[in-house]
């Protein structure tokens, strides 16, 4: 999608459900897919993930272009949410699943049940990268936020600087100090 | 390890590339079903027009001659909530299941306040309630002081703006919702569009030969409405109409939700016996099926209590419970016990009846 039809798409996607559908099918994969690589959970990522969404959502009227990409919002609130689960371990009443204490069972034309179970296997098939998030996650937040946007989402440092808010020279520097640190761990 | 080592280790590191279909189906129909669309809209209409046609100046003075009958109810409205906010027992409900301020009312010197879920708890169409069936939305509440098992959709707060306090807190019981009947030509329809989705033919064996019935679903919105006759009272928010079509065999039961508004199905709930009761049987089976939960922590506190893991000898208290179900069955219970000054977590296997874990939080 060019970047002109996406701006169109938002503008549209703040007054027509149908049109924020679109957007969300668009960007659903890479949010949780960024979210399961940042807390290795596939519990935990699909509460955030729900979270995200929501906010994005519901803050939707006040995204304007200019400032900030829409992808790069996403990501912003993402990391928002993830830096939230990390300080306060937050439980998420957003989640889907947590209607299941008071009895409730989502149900769709998928089978939630098989499919989550298919998921968590074909993660625990990820040795090297569970062993390496396991070691990203031990380091301050700001490190974690750069290192993984950087390596596993593959974004340039112009993108990293633009969904954190930072400067370019300061992700570099989070990025090197990250890494350093990293290396200790890692050992 | 070098540093150069480590970037050419993290570049190549092969990661998941996973995605859970049902998640995000899930998700958007909550997000969509959420009303932030139209909601929004409404919250901003006087700040939009005003910074888009008028300039400041000319704006302020706009809102000053339009002003005293505008401002008035909102000075009221927002006092009203003021006054919400502070009272212990909204806070408590607020606390206990986040509540929130949906709407405020005013007529003749009072102020109504409507509390009830945030969009982004709502349950979407395609969930189930095990006790109440597929779509149907409400906070289960004991009453603390009679222990009357209360189901209700929100609250309606009455507020004496002169005295600056609650008069009365009022809970919702779905009987004091008007529910959406539903004419002939509706049932049917409604039938129709469940039989003849495909999915649902897949999924229903002996779908023909099944009983079927057409019930309406109670609203998951709510909003405040005058009456000068009964002044105000709590009526259904939602645009859309959403029944439940039940059909009905020997071996099991299944709930079809449809969207008569957009003519489509959208969920399906298979209801095991046991724990899921059948739809005619919601109100008067309600408090029983609250209390086999009870039953179920009661047995719960006592295998913590027989089984040794308590270091030394002292009344359990229950301070918290939750049950993990599958497929409508208990799995697991979690427990949260103090025992004199000391608070401690246990877990046990349902199906087991055995304590797995149990510790000193």
């Amino acid at each position: 999608m060019n970047p002109n039809d996406e701006k169109d798409l938002i503008k549209k996607a703040q007054k027509e459900p149908e049109v924020f559908g679109k957007l969300y099918d668009k960007y659903y994969p890479q949010i949780f897919g960024y979210i399961l690589k940042r807390v290795a959970d596939l519990e935990i990522a699909q509460d955030i993930t729900s979270e995200t969404f929501f906010k994005a959502l519901k803050n939707l009227w006040k995204f304007r272009w200019k400032n900030i990409s829409f992808s790069a919002w996403l990501y912003r609130i993402a990391n928002n949410e993830i830096a939230n689960y990390f300080r306060k371990n937050k439980k998420y009443s957003i989640s889907l699943d947590k209607l299941k204490e008071k009895g409730f069972e989502p149900i769709s034309l998928h089978n939630p049940e098989t499919e989550f179970l298919k998921a968590q296997e074909e993660l625990k098939k990820h040795q090297d990268f569970l062993k390496i998030q396991e070691k990203i996650s031990q380091l301050p937040i700001k490190y974690q936020e750069v290192i993984i946007l950087r390596f596993f989402e593959k974004k340039k440092v112009k993108e990293i600087a633009e969904i954190l808010g930072k400067k370019e020279g300061t992700i570099k520097s989070l990025l090197h100090r990250g890494l350093e640190k990293l290396k200790e761990l890692v050992k | 390890m070098r540093k150069e080592d480590l970037i050419k280790k993290l570049e190549n590191i092969k990661t998941p590339e996973i995605e859970i279909q049902s998640h995000k189906e899930r998700l958007k129909v909550a997000l969509l079903s959420s009303g932030y669309f139209k909601e929004e809209k409404i919250m901003n209409p006087i700040a939009f027009w005003t910074k888009r046609l008028v300039p400041a100046g000319i704006a302020l003075a706009l809102i000053l001659a339009i002003g005293f009958s505008v401002i008035q109810p909102k000075l009221q409205i927002a006092k009203a909530m003021e006054i919400a906010k502070k009272d212990p027992q909204i806070q408590q409900l607020m606390k206990d299941y986040g509540l929130e301020i949906k709407e405020v009312k005013l007529q003749d010197g009072k102020a109504y306040v409507l509390l009830a879920l945030p969009e982004e708890k709502l349950p979407s169409g395609l969930t189930k309630g095990r006790v109440r069936g597929p779509g149907q939305f409400f906070i289960a509440y004991k009453d603390p002081k009679t222990g009357e098992i209360i189901e209700t959709c929100g609250s309606v707060a009455e507020i004496d703006l002169k005295k600056k306090r609650v008069g009365k807190l009022e809970l919702i019981g779905k009987e004091k919702i008007n529910l959406p009947s539903l004419t002939e030509e509706e049932k049917a329809k409604a039938i129709e569009i469940a039989k003849s989705e495909p999915k649902i033919q897949e999924m229903i064996p002996g779908l023909k030969e099944s009983e079927v019935d057409v019930k309406p679903l109670p609203p998951f919105k709510l909003r405040l409405d005058e009456d000068p006759d009964e002044g105000i009272k709590v009526i259904p928010a939602d645009l859309e109409k959403i029944v439940n079509v039940i059909f009905k065999s020997r071996e099991n039961e299944f709930v079809v939700t449809v969207n008569l508004t957009e003519n489509k199905v959208i969920g399906i709930a298979s209801i095991s016996t046991g724990k899921i009761e059948r739809p005619e049987k919601f109100q008067e089976e309600f408090p029983s099926q609250f209390s086999d939960d009870e039953k179920i922590i009661k047995e719960a506190v006592k295998l913590v209590a027989e089984s040794e893991k308590i270091p030394y000898r002292c009344p359990l208290k229950l301070l918290g419970s939750k049950i993990n179900f599958k497929s409508g069955k208990p799995t697991k219970i979690q427990l949260t016990l103090s025992c004199g000054e000391k608070v401690f977590e246990a877990k046990i296997d349902w199906q087991k009846k055995k304590v797995i874990s149990f510790r000193e939080k």
